[in-house]
């Protein structure tokens, strides 16, 4: 039996002549893993939250929704609530109530369980998630990945037969996000809840399901096995073809043009486990004169052009509290791309916060173009010298259209209203935010939001761009469209610092890398050096090629010298 | 083993009845148990930081009896006149020193009562009325804190473009501020409706919504409300027999003190004092078992012989 049948739906947002979703059919099977795929805006979120009818946005839909053979809104809520499970995008706007204890029972509460049932239910959940040592905390305390994991909790306690999960780790830290698609995996395996996630991550994810769903402007583009819809993606050359798993990536790369079409499926490689196995069966006979790219020179360490420089700075946001920058010396030259990396809690982002003085130091110097950052006056610093963009873009917007907000940025003295309009339209182009500057910057997706939060900032008309986690929460496409605008900003003489968890932009666009770790810089190089040092922080296409190749760190490494044997 | 680890409903019994006992009776002897009780108690909670209300409240009732007796007249002993040329009399001092005393002990009690009631417990209590508004409570008390967070975000996003609360002339600043405000609006109710949809996708909208309850009432909270219980009784006797409260105008006249007067004002004292009595044979029960716990001989170090 089916759990859940779409019947040729057809859905409409009032006033919107484009279908948001457009005869979509398919049947998802009880117990089975299905993944959702497709660029943003191509229709997930609508398709998923018609599968609960609290959610179901409005508009005109025809077509037939059944859940266990019964139309959908001819089940009850009672049942709905308790059967559908349903885990949001943003972690901190699902949680309700101030404690873990009572986002737990929430569900229970509402099903109006008897004591003795909820305790039992709620300490059954708070043992299977580990959250017994938070159980009494307070929700403010946790982490974003605490807080999806007992999202994800709350709504296990009501036992739910399907659990449905809209693109859950887009907000969280790779290391959070991977936790938490491995305990969804884990409910899969071992309760045998059917589970329907949307996910833009596809490198961890990909592999586990048993089937995957890829959308394209409210159409079903693919449906299918993960192998067979990756080669259906690359045959099609569609742009999501860029999001596959690197081991695929590679496997169709070397395998490119005709033979993408003519190679069994199924002998594509999804993990990096069997992307060694396939490189070890298909090329350990190259010569080894052959393994290996020419190697970078060494990341060279001049005095000259030095933007900004942290020498020996200290820093701790309350006298009780542990520093956080302890002794953060490092140097950026003109015109680099400078990625800072390492894990949560480092002082990555606090080090964006002292170069741009939103933060003091109490110790060390800060220097900006040779200048002490204490000696630069707001006015000049944030005019034409340096900017932020912050982690998340949102905070940035405080108008009613994008169009405003970019207006307010200009100092408009002298200027006539079509010179102001002149400069919104130019850093619109610069950015790809043309069309979507009449638009509530809340009613943007999160790629678009970064874009438009970039083109904000990009008024300060700094010299040197901090990027706070640009790619978090966008995916592969919007991406790459990002390395775009900072490669055009580059050319005209900027310098940009970014923060980043993202290991694969950094090694695909960064110019150096720092490794950041308790407090400090631990090393800088060339990402083809620092990567090709590392053996866990790394690349997917480093990790899967290293025991054959040297130096090849993104998939065309790979595949270049795949090719050439 | 403080009182705050009792069931939260005894908590709430013994200080509704304190409160009203300390507002409603005017008797003396009641009125300075009661006072010195809630200040005995107010320093077992809070320790030193219970000195700068102490102090207050022990100020409070001579300038209220001060302030009372220059505004009020009644009475027959008189004492002198005011500048205006109005009596300042015995009584309405007695009075009004009486009324701050009461006013102090109830405020002594209201400081104990934030120190005891957790959030958790005011949630408990109002979800056995009502577990929807208890719902709103805990929603109210996670937004707030949500929304502060996101101000101070707000402002440090803005600080790095050299638009925050702190940047620029006094002008800019109220424009900025401003703007934050209205930022804030629109985010939230942002916020809310996404919020709203994790509730009602959570079934917040059905019939019949019950409470968790993170309390058990064991038999420990049963031999306390039963002690409660009793002391109540008796006090209650106590004002039916109208031993609680006293006369003061046109002249102070007390109740005739008979040996069962003696006994309600141990009943008071008694009810007063259990959770401080509580607290301390806790503490004192626990440190016992403690040094059961560790070895018996002294540690063996370097500075001992």
């Amino acid at each position: 039996m089916a759990q859940f049948a779409f019947q040729n739906v057809t859905f409409s947002y009032p006033k919107c002549d484009h279908p948001a979703l457009d005869k979509v059919s398919f049947e998802i099977e009880a117990g089975s893993y299905v993944m959702l795929c497709g660029k943003s805006g191509c229709g997930k979120t609508t398709l998923l939250r018609h599968l609960k009818t609290v959610l179901t946005p409005h508009g005109t839909r025809t077509g037939q929704i059944l859940f266990e053979d019964v139309p959908l809104d001819q089940v009850s809520q009672r049942e709905q609530s308790a059967k559908i499970g349903y885990v949001m995008q943003n972690p901190d706007a699902q949680v309700v109530t101030d404690k873990v204890w009572h986002e737990l029972a929430f569900g229970l509460e509402s099903m109006g369980c008897d004591q003795r049932t909820m305790r039992l239910r709620v300490a059954e959940m708070a043992s299977y998630f580990g959250i017994q040592g938070w159980f009494h905390k307070d929700v403010k305390d946790l982490s974003g990945g605490q807080k999806q994991l007992l999202n994800l909790a709350s709504i296990m306690a009501m036992q739910p037969s399907v659990l449905i999960l809209d693109e859950p780790t887009s907000q969280l830290d790779p290391i959070a996000a991977t936790d938490f698609l491995n305990t969804v995996r884990k409910i899969n395996l071992e309760l045998g809840t059917t589970i329907i996630l949307s996910e833009h991550r596809l490198e961890e994810t990909f592999s586990a399901a048993d089937r995957v769903l890829v959308m394209k402007q409210g159409r079903i583009l693919a449906d299918g096995e993960p192998h067979e819809v990756g080669q259906k993606l690359i045959t099609a050359g569609d742009e999501m073809a860029a999001a596959l798993p690197a081991p695929m990536r590679i496997f169709y790369g070397v395998n490119s043009g005709a033979a993408a079409s003519q190679v069994a499926a199924a002998d594509c490689p999804l993990t990096v486990r069997e992307g060694r196995t396939w490189l070890t069966q298909n090329f350990s006979d190259i010569p080894q004169d052959k393994r290996s790219l020419p190697d970078a020179a060494e990341y060279e360490e001049t005095d000259d052009n030095i933007v900004l420089s942290f020498k020996d700075v200290w820093f701790r946001y309350e006298r009780e509290l542990p520093d956080i920058l302890r002794g953060t010396s490092f140097d950026v030259h003109k015109g680099e791309l400078f990625a800072l990396v390492g894990g949560n809690g480092t002082g990555k982002s606090t080090t964006l916060k002292c170069a741009c003085g939103v933060t003091k130091p109490y110790r060390g110097t800060i220097k900006i173009k040779g200048k002490k950052l204490k000696d630069w006056k707001n006015s000049e610093l944030f005019r034409g010298c340096i900017a932020m963009l912050p982690q998340d873009p949102q905070n940035l917007f405080v108008k009613k259209t994008v169009r405003a907000d970019l207006e307010e940025m200009i100092d408009s003295k002298g200027l006539t209203p079509e010179q102001v309009q002149e400069k919104v339209l130019e850093v619109a182009r610069t950015c790809d935010v043309e069309r979507l500057l009449d638009s509530h910057s809340f009613d943007l997706s999160g790629g678009e939001q970064q874009r438009a939060a970039l083109a904000k900032v990009l008024l300060c008309d700094p010299e040197i761009l901090l990027l706070d986690e640009p790619t978090k929460g966008i995916d592969g496409f919007f991406k790459r469209e990002l390395a775009g605008v900072l490669a055009r900003l580059r050319e005209k003489g900027m310098t940009i610092v970014m923060v980043s968890h993202d290991i694969e932009f950094c090694a695909h666009y960064a110019t150096s890398v720092s490794m950041f770790f308790d407090g400090g810089v631990v090393t800088t190089n060339t990402p083809r050096r620092f990567f090709a040092q590392n053996s866990f922080y790394t690349t997917s296409a480093n990790r899967m090629s290293r025991h054959l190749f040297e130096n090849a760190i993104v998939d065309e490494d790979v595949i270049a010298l795949c090719k050439n044997a | 083993m403080r009182f705050d680890s009792y069931h939260p409903g005894l908590n709430l019994l013994f200080f509704v009845a304190v409160i009203a006992a300390a507002l409603a009776w005017n008797h003396p002897v009641f009125v300075g148990v009661g006072f010195v009780c809630a200040l005995i108690y107010s320093f077992a909670l809070k320790g030193r930081k219970a000195v700068l209300f102490a102090l207050v409240a022990l100020v409070f009732p001579f300038a209220w009896s001060a302030w009372f007796a220059y505004n009020t007249h009644f009475g027959i002993t008189n004492l002198g006149e005011t500048i205006i040329g109005n009596r300042i009399t015995l009584e309405s001092l007695a009075y009004g020193f009486v009324q701050g005393a009461q006013i102090s002990t109830a405020c002594l009690w209201m400081t104990c009562v934030f120190k005891l009631f957790t959030a958790d417990k005011v949630v408990y209590l109002l979800g056995r009325v009502s577990p929807r508004l208890s719902l709103m409570l805990a929603v109210a008390l996670r937004a707030i804190p949500m929304v502060a967070d996101r101000t101070h975000r707000i402002d440090t996003a803005q600080k790095a473009i050299g638009r925050g609360s702190g940047c620029g002339n006094l002008l800019d600043r109220a424009h900025n501020w401003v703007r934050r405000v209205s930022i804030i609006v629109s985010w939230s109710i942002e916020r809310f409706a996404e919020m709203s949809d994790s509730m009602r996708s959570r079934g917040s909208l059905l019939r019949g919504r019950t409470a968790y309850s993170l309390y058990r009432f064991d038999a420990r909270d049963r031999s306390l409300v039963i002690t409660m219980v009793v002391l109540i009784t008796i006090c209650i006797a106590g004002m039916l027999l109208t031993q609680t409260a006293i006369q003061y105008n046109p002249q102070v006249i007390f109740n005739r003190m008979t040996p069962l007067s003696f006994v309600f004002y141990g009943a008071y004292l008694v009810f007063c004092l259990l959770p401080c009595v509580l607290q301390i044979t806790g503490e004192w029960h626990f440190k016992k078992q403690i040094s059961h716990v560790e070895p018996a001989e002294a540690p063996q170090g370097m500075f001992t012989e």
